[in-house]
């Protein structure tokens, strides 16, 4: 016998038990100044993988 | 003077057209032949596919580009291949569906896929789901994205459903950016609340995306990529099924299974399924007419190439298998790139449902990847043609990294993306014995910064794709 399709609960038993960010990391997310810092070093580390991989 | 034929106008056949004609003299010749007149920028068709672009913000057409760099065109799809020729003439040459005889002295392989929605039972936009494969398709999800948020407006609770239509896709990264922008964007519109969404995948994990997931140093720890992914579906309120193979879908209702034997079902009112890719079909002929197809090509259609095929066990795999020039072990002077090339195996491990059906995410080889191979043989090509016995250039995909940015939301101020880079992109565990990757070389993190290089990687690759002054010095 196949088991059945998830229990009603499974979904909220699921979220429940996932990792959540806190407010801090939710705001830096959109926050500009933390952004543009991040814009800044997101591009430097992609340039690296880029630049190792093309060599 | 050399004729140089690439099969396909996508991101690996336009690449290698565009620098094969750079760095070829005028004596020889380079041509595409596609049955598709535009190009597309495939990755943004996800911003197609929930209405914030159009198709032609993401296509152009080909041939009045081609005509102003000299690089010959050819609208139609190949059906043959004759790589020793036919009895009255030994020139290699390819036979397009509408019996066009093309002649070459080298050839590139990079058709991309097929797609194959005839593998599941009422998949696909002339069934019963929706895709983004192509822009059309993106441009019908969007109508159809259109239609529910009308019904939700009207008071009406609505289901979607969004991932991969069968146990053996590939392209898990593209649907998981649609089912975040579309959560986004029924946040957007102001109907988020009547909405329920799930994600259905073949991955054995969330976050696995064909290539067996990544890890990351984040906070002291060494972490999967499936703790960040479960982490943003539980944060947006999108519910999950894991290690799925689609098996049919109904109007209004997909029936799936599971590695873990479930045996479901999954009502919607809007499916995004994507489905399984095969080789486009291509056969081929020896010179004596004989069928080769098997010589050249895998089973599921790819052209073999210089990858290690030999049948063994998911422990056995290694880094070293996978292809670094891509040349035919069959024919010197033909090469594949992109999708079109049989990769030697999975990244992530094979499953079966107990009812035996398939559960194996295949490895992407598009994009960043696509490109470079696609670079690299073409360098190797122009090489060859110089007096070059052997190709010159490699681009494994177990030495070289990728850059990814996974759009997860498009709003100047307050859209995200998911940046990403893994190094390499297929694991190496005898060179990092623990995860198969580079820790310092693979990171990710979600953000506004992520959205703005989407963005601007959007325009930067369309703005080289047209072959605009500089071009050749955006990188793949």
């Amino acid at each position: 016998m196949p088991e059945q399709a998830r229990p009603a609960d499974v979904t909220a038993t699921k979220q429940f038990y996932a990792t959540r960010p806190t407010r801090r990391t939710v705001f830096l997310r959109t926050f500009l100044p933390w952004q543009l810092w991040r814009f800044a070093v997101i591009n430097l580390k992609m340039i690296g993988i880029i630049r190792r991989s093309h060599g | 003077m050399s004729r140089v034929v690439i099969l396909g106008a996508g991101i690996a056949g336009h690449t290698a057209a565009a620098f094969t004609r750079r760095w070829l003299g005028h004596e020889h010749t380079v041509t595409v032949v596609s049955p598709r007149d535009h190009y597309n920028w495939v990755p943004s068709n996800i911003w197609v596919g929930v209405g914030l672009m159009k198709p032609k913000q993401v296509t152009f057409p080909l041939a009045p580009l081609y005509a102003r760099h000299g690089i010959e065109f050819v609208h139609a799809a190949a059906r043959e291949l004759h790589p020793e020729g036919d009895a009255k003439d030994p020139t290699p040459f390819v036979a397009s569906d509408d019996g066009v005889r093309i002649s070459y002295d080298f050839l590139l392989n990079a058709t991309g896929p097929k797609l194959r929605f005839d593998l599941t039972e009422g998949l696909g936009p002339e069934a019963n789901s929706l895709s983004v494969c192509t822009a059309d398709h993106a441009a019908q999800t969007a109508a159809a994205l259109d239609a529910a948020v009308e019904r939700m407006r009207r008071g009406e609770r609505q289901r979607f459903l969004v991932g991969t239509g069968h146990g053996t896709c590939t392209c898990e990264g593209a649907a998981f950016e649609y089912v975040v922008n579309l959560e986004f964007e029924l946040r957007a519109r102001g109907v988020r609340e009547l909405a329920d969404i799930t994600w259905i995948t073949n991955e054995y994990e969330l976050g696995d995306f064909g290539m067996g997931g990544m890890h990351m140093k984040y906070g002291g720890y060494v972490t999967p990529s499936s703790i960040f992914n479960a982490s943003l579906f539980a944060e947006r309120g999108i519910d999950w099924i894991t290690r799925a193979h689609v098996r049919k879908v109904e109007p209004g209702r997909a029936l799936y299974e599971t590695v873990d034997g479930v045996e479901g079902e999954q009502e919607f009112d809007f499916a995004m399924l994507l489905p399984p890719f095969s080789g486009v079909g291509l056969t081929a002929f020896a010179r004596d007419g004989a069928d080769i197809t098997e010589r050249v090509f895998v089973p599921s259609g790819f052209m073999r190439v210089d990858a290690d095929y030999t049948a063994k066990p998911y422990e056995e795999w290694r880094a070293a298998d996978w292809p670094r020039t891509y040349q035919s072990p069959a024919y010197r002077n033909v090469f594949a790139a992109g999708i079109a090339f049989a990769p030697p195996h999975a990244i992530s491990r094979p499953r079966v449902t107990p009812s035996g059906a398939a559960v194996a995410p295949a490895p992407p080889r598009t994009g960043m990847p696509s490109a470079m191979i696609a670079k690299a043989v073409a360098r190797s090509i122009v090489d060859m043609i110089g007096g070059g016995d052997e190709p010159t250039h490699t681009a494994s995909m177990a030495e070289m990294g990728a850059a990814c940015v996974a759009s997860a939301g498009a709003n100047p101020f307050t859209g995200t993306a998911a940046s990403m880079t893994v190094f390499p992109i297929v694991p190496d565990f005898e060179r990092y014995p623990e995860y198969g990757r580079d820790l310092k070389r693979t990171f990710g993190e979600i953000g506004l910064a992520g959205h703005w290089i989407k963005i601007l990687l959007h325009h930067l690759f369309l703005y080289k794709a047209r072959l605009r002054p500089g071009w050749r010095l955006i990188p793949e």
